[in-house]
């Protein structure tokens, strides 16, 4: 195994187990909402989620910037596994949301600026993912896909900053004041989880990437001269 | 034609790429800029409070549009023979009287955030047809003790409703 | 009317649910698509 994919099965390790307790905790430990009552426990999933999902677009507009700067093949395999894992975080986000708000604010859904903009943003990314998914040329796809993750990260703040800038229903952000001492633990503890399963992914995705594209590329490089394997390739 | 290809760890890119990201990231910080300070989103409005329903009031009539404040205090009055919801909605200088079919959301009660959307007759009343319950952004705990039966937390919600 | 949410769990394990069996069957075709990568790389 090489030394990434060591790190990243780690890190699995280390996000299943800490989102575990950390689920434990806020499903029993902790105390329900004053108002909310128990349906406020959806809070130690969604915050995270939210939290990681905005991270994770900002770590592929990294890699998109980091692609375009030094053209390292690398920076589009961590684009690609940002991406997907960005889009499947934001989508959970969404439902889960909805599961949220139905009990709570009375509707699954509402055209509100948060509600619309992360639905904009999702839509944005899943676009990229499928743009790549029909591009077959790996320089094509990679340079086309690097320009609109710049372009779409532009949601980024916006979605972060809609409660602020525009009327919603959804509330501002919290703050460790906002929230009971008792409410915060399992609340990072599940932050953390979901940062270190995203790790954990990207780097597992990344590598799979990497073998994939130099499949891919191999047979047309062997034809013009004999294939020079990078040093980092170690045996399974 | 053929990639020229290979295992090599460098792309090699168009020469158009290099100028398409530079003007990606220019847009990006224009539209940003554009957005936190120069009002680009002003104009979207998810609902009003009620300063600008009465403000607005002659335009306001009959079109569909949502209202969004307090739910003030003393003001709530549940017909449970006609179904009918009355209440007030304020944002602490202006109220709009409202009135709202069937039973609202769990958490409706005194001095909650609520957005209602529906048209606003001549007779200055809001109609509504759907009432939304907003949160803030404050989550506690029941504050009296340990036990949280429906009842005390009942109480805890009144308590801290009262102005 | 009493202003408070009371139980609805199945909202709770509705979310929680989701969002574990979510994650556990991307990381599933994760680790199936990275072994088959892994074995088409040894030929």
């Amino acid at each position: 195994m090489t030394t990434s994919v060591k790190i990243g099965l780690g890190f699995l390790g280390i996000g299943i187990v800490l989102m575990g307790v950390g689920s434990y905790i806020g499903l029993v430990e902790a105390p329900p909402d004053r108002f909310m009552g128990d349906v406020q426990r959806i809070m130690y999933v969604h915050v995270p989620t939210a939290w990681n999902a905005l991270l994770i677009f900002t770590i592929a507009l990294g890699a998109a910037i980091g692609f375009l700067v030094t053209r390292r093949w690398g920076c589009d395999d961590w684009l690609q596994a940002q991406l997907e894992l960005g889009v499947l975080y934001t989508a959970l986000l969404c439902a889960q949301g909805a599961i949220w708000g139905k009990p709570t604010w009375g509707v699954w859904w509402s055209w509100d600026p948060r509600l619309t903009t992360t639905a904009i943003m999702l839509l944005l990314f899943a676009g990229i993912l499928a743009l790549r998914a029909n591009l077959r040329r790996p320089s094509e796809r990679a340079s086309l896909a690097s320009v609109a993750t710049i372009l779409a990260w532009i949601t980024v703040p916006i979605v972060y900053m809609s409660v602020r800038w525009w009327n919603s229903l959804h509330q501002i952000q919290s703050t460790p004041k906002t929230v009971d001492a008792a409410m915060v633990l399992p609340l990072r503890m599940n932050a953390f989880a979901m940062l270190f399963l995203a790790l954990g992914l990207t780097l597992l995705r990344a590598r799979t990437l990497r073998l994939q594209r130099q499949a891919l590329m191999a047979p047309l490089a062997a034809s013009e001269e004999s294939v020079d394997k990078s040093p980092e390739e170690g045996v399974v | 034609m053929a990639e020229r290809p290979l295992v090599e760890e460098r792309a090699e890119l168009a020469p158009s790429t290099k100028r398409f990201a530079i003007g990606a990231i220019g847009v990006v910080f224009v539209a940003v800029a554009a957005l936190a300070f120069g009002g680009l989103g002003d104009n979207l409005v998810y609902y009003w409070d009620a300063t600008q329903l009465r403000e607005n009031q002659a335009t306001a009539v009959g079109a569909t549009i949502r209202l969004g404040g307090q739910v003030k205090p003393g003001t709530i009055d549940l017909d449970e023979d006609a179904n009918i919801l009355r209440f007030e909605v304020t944002d602490g200088k202006a109220t709009v009287p409202v009135q709202a079919k069937g039973l609202p959301p769990a958490m409706f009660r005194e001095s909650i955030g609520v957005i209602v959307e529906g048209t606003l007759q001549e007779n200055g009343i809001f109609v509504s047809d759907r009432l939304l319950v907003s949160h803030d952004n404050e989550y506690r705990a029941p504050k009296e003790g340990d036990d949280t039966s429906v009842e005390d937390l009942a109480k805890t919600a009144r308590g801290a409703a009262e102005p | 009317m009493t202003g408070v949410l009371t139980g609805h769990w199945e909202f709770v394990y509705s979310a929680f649910g989701l969002t574990g069996l979510s994650l556990l069957l991307y990381l599933g075709w994760t680790l199936k698509t990275w072994r088959a990568a892994e074995l088409n790389k040894d030929g």
